[in-house]
């Protein structure tokens, strides 16, 4: 079986595109919220 | 994203420059970022090129929203003491009612625009409308006509208040719950409070936030209200949770964490930073959906809406402060 290196961001992309945009929206804000919390990222104003 | 690309760049670029005239100039930053995006659809022409990464504004507008959770505490609304909850519980129910009936009976605008003219009149400016509009699935060139109407109210009210506390001769205490009642954009009130005093600021703060923090409930009850209106032959509990804006579940689950302390104020102002600047990206997009041929058709109603609204809870509210402090 021969390794395809694009398949996980392929099926990224196809999860992500099935998901409701409200869904997507979660997945952006808690992806913000983790990055702030876990790496104390700052953003700034 | 690759044909985004070229659109999400343009929001972002008009976001920056919101910003940066808005700390230069000293004007409300949203409606800076919602004048751009107006110019850029009405006087300079949008390329077909970027219109799929401008259409991604609601999904900016949405994580905006689901991330204002973080800065909204059940804390927040105990701090504001008892007398002023029930006031607050008092005024938003009536501006609600009040502009809901204006819209919808006296000038028989659609339902949903009635709506988030109620919401924007009756918790706190824009994001109560961007919060409603999701949830009722509300037009875009309807959000950002309310939107822009509710922030042309904000720039009104900059200037109105201080003059009419100081003609007045309202105390510190008054005045500061009266601009976090009547007003509508946080930032507005905060610095019209504190441009009265330093009590008066926090007290405007305070009043503010806590009426910040009913958006949920508003949001709550609209989402019902219209999916079951939407839906009468549907009534199962399945197609209300299909019908159901998803991300008030994440707005609910992060006023839930804040509330549990999980953020530090650090962490919290992050996050807060995060959302301003996903609504400037937002704003920018919304500002190219109003259209110069459509403002001549909508006519003045939405602001006269506003307007009658605005002045009666204004009004009321002071009364009401007057008599209890």
């Amino acid at each position: 079986m021969e390794f395809d290196p694009a398949w996980p961001v392929e099926s990224v992309r196809t999860r992500w595109r099935a998901l409701e945009r409200d869904w997507q929206s979660v997945v952006i804000g808690s992806v913000i919220v983790v990055l702030v919390v876990l790496f104390e990222i700052p953003i700034p104003w | 994203m690759g044909p985004r690309l070229p659109g999400v760049a343009v929001l972002c670029g008009g976001a920056v420059l919101a910003w940066g005239l808005s700390v230069s100039v000293g004007v409300n930053h949203l409606l800076v970022a919602i004048a751009i995006g107006f110019v850029l659809a009405n006087i300079v022409g949008i390329s077909d090129w970027f219109r799929p990464g401008i259409r991604t504004h609601k999904l900016w507008l949405a994580t905006g929203i689901v991330l204002m959770g973080a800065s909204v505490t059940l804390e927040t609304v105990l701090e504001a003491g008892g007398v002023v909850l029930v006031v607050i519980f008092a005024v938003v129910g009536f501006a609600i009612v009040f502009v809901e009936f204006l819209s919808r009976v006296v000038f028989g605008l659609t339902d949903r625009f009635g709506s988030l003219l109620a919401a924007g009149t009756g918790i706190c400016g824009v994001s109560a409308v961007v919060a409603v509009a999701g949830a009722i699935r509300a037009r875009e060139d309807q959000i950002a006509y309310a939107a822009a109407t509710v922030l042309l109210f904000d720039a009104i009210t900059l200037v109105v208040y201080p003059i009419v506390g100081d003609l007045l001769g309202l105390s510190d205490t008054v005045f500061g719950i009266w601009a976090g009642l009547s007003m509508f954009s946080t930032g507005p009130v905060v610095a019209v409070g504190f441009a009265h005093s330093e009590l008066a600021g926090q007290w405007a703060t305070i009043t503010k936030l806590t009426r910040n923090a009913l958006i949920g409930l508003v949001v709550l009850v609209y989402a019902s209200y219209y999916t079951q209106t939407g839906a009468a032959s549907r009534s199962s509990a399945r197609m209300l949770w299909e019908e159901f804006p998803k991300f008030v579940a994440g707005f609910l689950a992060l006023v839930v964490l804040a509330s549990a302390g999980v953020f530090s104020p650090a962490q919290q102002a992050s996050i807060e930073n995060a959302y301003n600047w996903l609504f400037l990206l937002a704003f920018v997009g919304l500002g190219t959906e109003i259209q110069l041929t459509d403002l001549r058709n909508t006519g003045l109603e939405p602001a006269l809406v506003v307007l009658i609204g605005f002045l009666a809870v204004s009004t009321l509210s002071l009364a009401l402060l007057t008599v209890l402090f």
